[in-house]
């Protein structure tokens, strides 16, 4: 795969409304058959991104190539129906007045009534609809409306399907067996896709490669266990899981001392020792052992059924969680003993506050 | 029998009376006319046959599938241009077309004639030119009842159809983008096919009111169904015959409510799942775009603008306000018989709306939809609906009186103003109930059952809860409806009390004369009286 270029290559984007930019100086790429995913809080830009990516966005500077074609420069914005994309919408977008076939059918309107025939079967039968191809979208739930929209984006076989917060009027149970379905049938077909949402359990159960965005900035461009576990800004080390800041000191190589004790492990930064950092303390990193030297305070408690989500107050007044099993079942102001678990530990240079 | 109404959920009280006698009344005169359709009389049809049916049939035709070309050619391309384009003066024109239908047709088609016929300003110009000096236009032919009748109903089809474009939203435009279709192409394939039921009940309502014009066909001398009821009645004094004309436009009107409530019905289905989504216009450029705005100018000017100063200056060059009659006597008839055939429809709506939100089961329902069905009956059929039960009851009567007192009273109702009321009455109750029911609507249910609690119930819980929170809309409607009732023309030519002249007679009187600018003024005034419904709408429609 080295050798081969991109299907998806973003450049240095760069677009704003007025005075509000909305992307700035974006960068990524994604092979064939990759599955990728904008992350981001709302009003981040990740729709306008994919909009751009569409064609109904011009952008201010840059490049956006489609299989090695150019499709955007800030003077060539070659229109969405010639870029060979798909693209599920937010609310579906399916036509009202087609029935379900007839929406699938839409897209391939060039073919012999044969082969058309053939692809609509097809693809009904893999997003499992074949009984309610004759229904109009209203006599559908969002579900199905959901697979529809999938299908009809699929039917024409486009090089890119781009899929905006697609699961987000969905409720939570549906939401879960619906990615998993949607990767397998996008894997199925070796679609390539790029899929936007501010859910991050969406964007893990999905993608490949994950992007963060913030204010209209790539953060991180990496799969899931790099955006996890090696945040590349304060930013994303906040905004994915459950994880809270904790000031530390810089002891020695690989050691770092804070309110949870001496913590020891790969610095994610090189630091000088004497260097004070913020620590990123992860709610599993932080085990609960009866005796523990360092023992804190319950604040706030959420039962979670196999465990229970402790928000704790250190000795040192500052705050972080931990993922206790469920039969440790404590009240709130009682005192519980931590254990930090940590191997690498994420650190970022202190006073380094986030953006507003 | 209690546990089988209960079923219905139907309370039988004075209430649930009231409803049933009040879609009664209106159901009469439909139901007459229709039987008048299974017992046809040999003679008159043959008669009929023999002299007028073609060319009747023939005009009829003519006259609605031209009005339906040119409203839904005018309607759906305006509508377009100012619900999903931008152009200089888009939002200018989006309520400025709307005005034309502030022109009464029968208005629009004596200035028409004024203007455009043989002594006219226009062909008495075009004579002057060489080669043109004999030259004659036929004004009173078809082409030109069409566009006059197309130009003042246009806006039924333009409101709708430009409400359509805008509830689209521009995402299922992008979708058909994404699926490969160029923007002209999404225009035809997605949002003209999902404006089609918007489309179709416009076209619905501009074919009622063409079917039922009357003023503006006899002034152009075109005839057509209703002018032949007139006549037939008026002119041969055969109500027999005016009965059985009546029939064949009820079938008609009537398969165009089925067609209007079909369409209605699904619009809620093709309108944007979400109200939110931002509305991005075409942006139409340079030659396009003064295409755009001249051609929306030459609508508003031709429709609205022109034939306003055309009223205007026949009204100076007849020596201004001061030098003609002031009709003072036939405005004030006409505003008494608007302000109380509104107040009554506005009354009898109130009832009906909240006998169905009391208890809306089906035959309550059924109930409204009876009593509204009126709006699609011309009003000739109308009157001859109305009087053939009042002159067969006031003949009874009369029997009656006589046989017992012994003494001669003559008719009674016919020809009385309580006539004329019921007949407006039938015809615009679907005006009034649609404004009071939605209304009321708006007004949450667990309130009356607060009321209740507190064991307020019926007419009190009318007045201090209902009226008072619907007073808005109750003004609304009863401007409607008064301007409604101005405008009317046949059924008040047929069923007014004898001399009783309002300004749409008056208008009708001097236009059968050619008087053209003796009738510019009773035109203007009925012109200023119908701009405030449309002022109310455009209101309305900016918030």
């Amino acid at each position: 795969m080295q050798n081969t270029s991109p299907l998806l290559q973003v450049e240095q984007v760069c677009k704003s409304f007025g005075t509000n930019q909305v992307a700035n100086e974006v960068s990524f790429s994604m092979a064939k058959g990759e599955i990728g995913c904008l992350l981001g809080p709302s009003g981040c830009g990740k729709t306008t991104l994919l909009r751009v990516i569409a064609g109904f966005e011009a952008i201010d500077k840059g490049l956006v190539q489609i299989n090695g074609k150019v499709v955007s420069t800030p003077i060539l914005n070659v229109p969405p129906e010639n870029r060979s994309i798909g693209m599920v919408f937010q609310d579906y977008a399916l036509f009202p007045h087609l029935t379900a076939l007839q929406n699938i059918e839409f897209g391939i309107r060039g073919k012999t009534s044969r082969l058309r025939k053939e692809k609509v079967k097809t693809m009904l039968d893999l997003v499992g609809m074949a009984e309610a191809a004759d229904k109009y979208p209203h006599e559908l739930s969002g579900g199905q409306q959901q697979r529809v929209a999938l299908a009809r984006a699929l039917a024409p076989e486009p090089e890119l399907l781009l899929l905006d917060e697609p699961f987000s009027n969905l409720d939570a149970l549906l939401r879960d067996r619906l990615t998993v379905e949607v990767r397998d049938i996008l894997k199925e077909l070796g679609t390539t896709a790029l899929m936007v949402t501010h859910n991050q359990h969406e964007a893990f159960s999905v993608a490949d490669k994950i992007g963060v965005l913030f204010y209209g900035t790539m953060q991180q461009w990496g799969n899931a266990y790099d955006v996890y576990h090696r945040p590349a800004s304060l930013e994303v080390a906040t905004f994915v899981g459950d994880g809270a800041l904790v000031t530390g000191v810089v002891t020695g190589p690989g050691q770092v001392e804070s309110g949870l004790g001496l913590l020891k492990g790969n610095l994610s930064l090189p630091c000088e020792s004497g260097c004070e950092v913020d620590l990123l303390v992860r709610p599993e990193d932080v085990l609960h052992v009866d005796h523990a030297q360092v023992q804190a305070r319950v604040l706030h408690k959420s039962f979670r059924g196999p465990n229970i989500l402790y928000q704790l107050e250190l000795p040192s007044g500052e705050q972080c969680r931990a993922l206790v099993s469920s039969h440790h079942n404590h009240t709130i102001g009682d005192y519980i003993g931590i254990f930090p678990e940590v191997d690498n530990l994420v650190v970022f240079p202190k006073n380094l506050t986030i953006q507003p | 029998m209690q546990r089988y109404l209960n079923r219905l959920s139907i309370r039988l009280d004075g209430w649930q009376l009231s409803a049933v006698i009040l879609a009664g009344l209106v159901a009469v005169p439909i139901g007459i006319i229709f039987a008048s359709l299974f017992q046809p009389e040999q003679e008159i049809w043959k008669h009929l046959a023999e002299t007028v049916l073609t060319s009747l049939l023939l005009n009829t035709f003519l006259l609605s599938s031209g009005v339906l070309i040119c409203t839904a050619c005018l309607g759906v391309s305006l509508g377009w241009l100012t619900g999903a384009c931008s152009f200089p003066g888009r939002s200018f024109f989006s309520w400025a077309l709307t005005l034309p239908l502030a022109v009464p047709a029968y208005v629009m088609a004596f200035i028409f004639i004024g203007v455009m016929d043989f002594a006219g300003p226009v062909q008495t110009a075009m004579r002057t030119l060489p080669g043109f000096e004999r030259t004659i236009i036929e004004v009173r032919s078809t082409p030109f009842v069409i566009l006059c009748i197309s130009l003042t109903l246009y806006p039924y089809v333009y409101l709708l159809s430009r409400s359509a474009f805008l509830s689209q939203g521009r995402v299922l435009i992008e979708a058909a983008r994404t699926l490969g279709l160029a923007p002209w192409a999404a225009f035809w394939q997605v949002a003209l096919p999902m404006a089609k039921p918007w489309i179709a009940s416009g076209l619905a309502l501009v074919l009622m009111e063409t079917l039922a014009d009357f003023g503006a066909v006899s002034i152009f001398n075109y005839d057509t169904f209703t002018t032949a009821i007139y006549k037939a009645w008026f002119g041969f004094f055969s109500l027999q015959a005016a009965a059985q004309l009546s029939s064949v436009l009820v079938i008609f009107a009537m398969i165009l409510v089925l067609v209007d409530t079909m369409y209605r019905s699904r619009m809620r289905y093709f309108s944007s799942a979400r109200s939110s989504t931002v509305h991005s216009r075409i942006a139409l450029h340079g030659g396009k775009a003064f295409a755009a705005t001249c051609y929306c100018s030459i609508v508003v000017i031709v429709a609205f603008v022109l034939p306003v100063i055309q009223l205007v200056f026949w009204v100076v060059k007849a020596g201004g306000i001061a030098g003609l009659p002031n009709y003072m006597t036939q405005t004030g008839r006409t505003l008494l018989l608007g302000a109380g055939a509104a107040l009554l429809t506005c009354s009898a709506a109130i009832l009906l709306a909240y006998v169905k939100r009391r208890s809306p089961g089906t035959l309550n329902l059924v109930l409204c939809k009876v009593s509204t069905l009126g709006y699609a009956l011309p009003g000739t059929v109308l009157a001859v609906g109305i009087f053939l039960p009042i002159s067969w009851f006031d003949n009874h009567l009369q029997t009656l009186l006589q046989h017992i007192f012994n003494i001669q009273t003559g008719p009674l109702l016919q020809g009385t103003v309580l006539v004329m009321l019921m007949a407006y009455m039938v015809r615009f109750m679907a005006a009034g109930f649609g404004a009071v029911d939605s209304a009321m609507q708006s007004i949450s249910p667990s309130l009356d059952e607060a009321a209740g609690l507190m064991g307020v119930k019926g007419r009190a819980l009318i007045f201090t809860i209902h009226l008072p929170l619907l007073r808005k809309g109750l003004l609304t409607a009863l401007i409607l409806l008064m301007v409604d009732v101005v405008k009317e023309m046949p059924i008040t030519l047929m069923t007014r009390p004898f001399g009783w002249d309002t300004l749409a007679i008056k208008i009708y009187e001097l236009t059968s004369e050619g008087e053209w600018e003796r009738a510019a003024l009773p035109g203007l005034y009925l012109v200023l009286a119908s701009m405030i419904p449309v002022v109310l709408l455009i209101r309305q429609s900016e918030k």
